[in-house]
């Protein structure tokens, strides 16, 4: 069970039901809300992807085995600005 | 030269014109696009005379840092880019609504284009598209009536979705992976063990591809963007010259970088066949002067991606060299599109009447453009058509259905141009600076056609003879298609009321989400299916 429920599955879940307020609502608000569902979704899934217990943040003095990668989070970052500018 | 200056020169004059209140401004914004082109022209001597160009920002080098890439193809785009945009902007430079946010907005727009063609990096091409659907949406809506408000959230909206797609297609491929270079990617797709775990990352970013691109079920939202009524004139022309060509140019990285790991150029040749059918039928069925155009581009993005999957050497430059001819005819028909809609004041076709004796400059502009786009002998469409034609001149059913695909667009194109003939009386004469631009124009589109072995030559190192002969037998060709053509459209075409139904259909937003879900669950499982 808790194989089954990782970020990713819980991501694409999020995912369809993003699109599944696109495809039956007519209402813009509703619309913008969805895409904001896709968006957090998507950054849920860069986040918990090459996730492993026990690593630490990539801060200081720390070898590259122990730390954990900081791409995934320096793009989100990215991603979540151009989110905030399209949907408000 | 550094590569950066291509994309940051227009941006930051951009931002200090919008910026600064002194009156005599545009001549900075003028000397600084023409340095822009000169720098295209110089990077791509260079990177004809030495071999590619990579260059890195920062001190990262290889896959970490971020990368921009120049060669021949992509830097004959960025050339293309530049002209397009210095002719657009001395056409269109007297008119009132240039003020400085609309030029800051076409210069950004300018910028961005111009670092998707150079971009290597797979999430900076992410941010690139997703800063310029914003930009472009703001340009469709830029003189704020109810339909171009409506056609262009219609148009942001459907790109963001679309663009969520590929962000989620981009993580699985930095999970496989660990990078999000094309270069890197492209070694290491060979690799990969299992191809199985590529398909759902290529079906999330194909889908995105796709949508940017106006591929077959994904084209609604184009002719809304790129033919709605009030969007000024050379926005439509950008739109549909260069900007769509961005989606075109990022297909043709992406299959090249995927084809190791999943070839699919089989599906893309009915796919981009179906496009260019569905594509001219919507064009011939349209009164709407621009919507027509808009239409007909989608034709001939189906005819581009025709190409590019046939798998000869032949018709894939054919097709690359398309995209560029396309691009100077669209921006032509488009810009003169604007000016006879100004003049008339109706952008019913059928309203239209005695170009030739009312606007004769604007008239034989209209005619080399349609000439071009038709693949008349001695014009620029006709190189490449005929390099598409001879890479598949040994599977016969392929070569009719290109001629097929042409006779559609010669159709359209007689429909078109019965806005030429009838009797007016003279209108009033063109301005010096929307001579100059439309001459630049027409001249380009005579001269890829009387240089285009020559320029194949250059640009993909492909070898062409075109002896007397085949000319003869083009030219024949030609004929034939435009009395068939002609026929058609005299004496069949007002009968068919199909054409009449096709007219009236149009999706509305949640429909086009449809076709989005539809085309991505059908390639998915047409992919699971085959692999």
């Amino acid at each position: 069970m808790e194989r089954l429920f990782n970020g990713e599955s819980v991501s694409i879940l999020l995912f369809l039901i993003g699109v599944y307020g696109l495809l039956a609502r007519r209402n813009i608000i509703k619309t913008v809300i969805a895409l904001a569902i896709m968006q957090s979704a998507i950054i849920l899934f860069f986040l918990t992807i090459n996730y492993e217990d026990g690593r630490i943040p990539p801060i200081g003095d720390v070898t590259i085995h122990t730390a954990v990668d900081p791409m995934p989070q320096a793009l989100m970052i990215t991603a979540i600005v151009i989110g905030v500018a399209v949907c408000s | 030269m550094s590569l950066f200056w291509l994309v940051v020169l227009p941006i930051i004059t951009a931002l200090i014109g919008y910026l600064s209140h002194y009156k005599r401004i545009n001549i900075l914004l003028g000397i600084a696009q023409l340095c822009t082109l000169g720098i295209a022209i110089l990077t791509f001597i260079k990177v004809i005379l030495y071999g590619p160009m990579t260059q890195a920002l920062g001190d990262y080098q290889g896959s970490i840092g971020i990368n921009l890439v120049a060669d021949p193809i992509s830097s004959f785009f960025v050339v293309l880019t530049c002209f397009l945009f210095t002719a657009m902007l001395l056409f269109n430079y007297h008119k009132s609504y240039m003020n400085r946010l609309f030029l800051f907005l076409f210069l950004t727009l300018q910028g961005l284009i111009v670092a998707v063609f150079l971009s290597n990096d797979l999430f900076d091409i992410y941010t690139l598209l997703e800063v310029s659907t914003v930009v472009v949406s703001i340009l469709i809506m830029y003189k704020r009536d109810s339909q171009s408000i409506y056609d262009g959230m219609v148009y942001l909206l459907t790109n963001l979705v679309s663009m969520a797609f590929f962000l989620f297609g981009l993580g699985y491929i930095y999970k496989i992976f660990g990078t999000l270079d094309l270069t890197a990617i492209k070694a290491a797709i060979p690799y990969v063990e299992n191809t199985d775990t590529l398909i759902l990352p290529y079906a999330f970013l194909i889908t995105a591809i796709g949508l940017k691109s106006a591929l077959m079920p994904l084209f609604s939202w184009l002719p809304r963007a790129h033919g709605t009524p009030s969007a000024p004139s050379i926005v439509s022309a950008v739109l549909s010259g260069i900007y769509v060509k961005g989606g075109v140019y990022l297909f043709i990285r992406f299959q090249d970088t995927f084809k190791m790991g999943l070839d699919t150029s089989y599906i893309f040749i009915l796919i981009g066949f179906a496009t260019a059918v569905i594509g001219f039928i919507f064009a011939l069925s349209q009164t709407d002067l621009k919507l027509l155009l808009a239409y007909s581009t989608v034709s001939q993005i189906g005819l581009i991606v025709f190409g590019l999957s046939l798998g000869s050497d032949y018709s894939y430059y054919g097709a690359v060299y398309h995209i560029m001819n396309h691009a100077v005819f669209k921006a032509t028909l488009f810009l003169t599109a604007g000016m006879i809609i100004e003049e008339y004041e109706t952008r019913d076709i059928r309203k239209i009447k005695g170009l030739f004796k009312r606007m004769p400059f604007v008239a034989i502009i209209v005619l080399i453009a349609i000439m071009g786009i038709t693949g008349a002998p001695l014009f620029n469409g006709s190189v490449s058509k005929s390099l598409i034609q001879k890479g598949i001149s040994y599977q016969s059913y392929l070569e009719y259905g290109l001629i097929f695909i042409n006779l559609g667009t010669i159709i359209t194109y007689i429909k078109y141009a019965t806005i030429l003939t009838g009797d007016h009386q003279k209108g009033p004469s063109v301005r010096w600076n929307q001579k100059v631009a439309l001459s630049v124009l027409a001249f380009a589109c005579i001269l890829g056609g009387l240089f285009g072995q020559w320029f194949v030559n250059i640009l993909f190192d492909l070898d062409i003879a075109l002896s007397l002969t085949d000319l003869l037998n083009k030219g024949g060709v030609y004929l034939i298609s435009l009395l068939i053509g002609y026929t058609f459209f005299k004496y069949w075409y007002p009968k068919i009321h199909f054409f009449k139904t096709m007219r009236e259909i149009e999706l509305s937003f949640n429909e086009i989400i449809f076709t989005i879900v539809f085309f991505f669950g059908s390639f998915l499982s047409y992919l699971l299916v085959v692999y």
